[in-house]
């Protein structure tokens, strides 16, 4: 997958987590999950398990906690798929 | 070390069935507290609870750390509460929307305990109501210092809830340090401080909100 095809499924992945709708339709890879999106801490573990589910891979604790913006998160999710694959 | 953490858990805002499920619990408990549950009562703490119960003292531990050390990772499985103490005869009762706030816990029947990280343990102690799990987290066994506050606001919005804890907090700490003029902003790092004169006061503050709750607590151990 290419960064942007990842970003494109990330946007749903993280969508039930934020009321801001309308920023979230214009993220880039510098947008600060909770500083920008305003997602609550304890909705990160939900983004984490859902994007688990969605890309069939698996986020450990390491990476979670590199997952902070949307570039790293599109970071992560894409080693693991490439060590998926 | 003096610093400042909470956290506040919204119950209502909870997903139960997710919280039950052991991918998600996983990711928040350290082997040992799956362990440490089986030695507490469920019927005075069910399990979601225990989860959501930790996760507050983690996520305070964590804001108490990172004040300290901004490299600090938050990663909940290597934050171990090491012990959940109930006092004798405790029963969940409901808080409803009332406000409350305090100095220390002497006359508040808390859960407590202690949380260690990378060799540094810290103490803690939680109000548990029906409604909401609320964490407050501090270097010693003594909370005599720390100042906290809860309140009920139906604006679930991140502006109004943002706004209304800095001003709860402000007013609190106006009272506590005998000034006026204070704003709480936050640093390079992204942690609250306290402004007094365009002057960082050093009364290290934390910051929570969470579903229909917010709330604070700061430390004036260095007043002294």
């Amino acid at each position: 997958m290419t960064r942007q095809e990842i970003l494109s499924e990330l946007k749903k992945v993280i969508a039930p987590y934020t009321a801001n709708k309308e920023l979230l339709a214009g993220i880039n890879e510098d947008t600060d999950l909770i500083k920008d999106l305003k997602i609550n801490s304890a909705n990160l573990v939900d983004i984490i398990i859902d994007a688990e589910a969605k890309y069939k891979i698996e986020i450990d604790y390491d990476s979670a906690d590199k997952m902070i913006n949307v570039g790293t998160c599109i970071d992560v999710i894409g080693e693991r798929i490439n060590q998926a694959g | 070390m003096i610093s400042a953490g909470n956290d506040i858990v919204s119950l209502e805002a909870v997903n139960v069935t997710r919280s039950k499920s052991p991918e998600f619990y996983a990711k928040i408990l350290h082997p040992a507290e799956e362990k440490l549950y089986n030695t507490l009562d469920p019927s005075i703490l069910p399990f979601v609870e225990y989860v959501w119960l930790l996760w507050s003292v983690k996520e305070s531990a964590y804001k108490y750390l990172r004040r300290l050390d901004h490299t600090t990772p938050f990663i909940p499985v290597r934050l171990e509460v090491q012990s959940v103490g109930f006092p004798p005869g405790f029963a969940r009762s409901s808080i409803g929307t009332e406000e409350l706030t305090g100095c220390g816990f002497a006359s508040l029947a808390t859960v407590s305990g202690s949380i260690i990280f990378e060799g540094i343990t810290l103490f803690y102690r939680t109000l548990f109501y029906n409604e909401l799990i609320a964490s407050v987290v501090n270097d010693s066994d003594n909370f005599e210092e720390i100042h906290w506050g809860l309140k009920w606001t139906p604006d679930r919005t991140y502006a109004h809830q943002s706004a209304l804890v800095r001003e709860f907090a402000v007013g609190s700490l106006q009272l506590a340090l005998g000034l006026s003029g204070l704003v709480i902003d936050k640093n390079e790092a992204g942690v609250p401080i306290v402004v007094c004169d365009g002057k960082e006061l050093g009364a290290p503050i934390s910051l929570s909100h969470h579903g229909v709750w917010v709330g604070y607590s700061f430390n004036c151990t260095q007043k002294k």
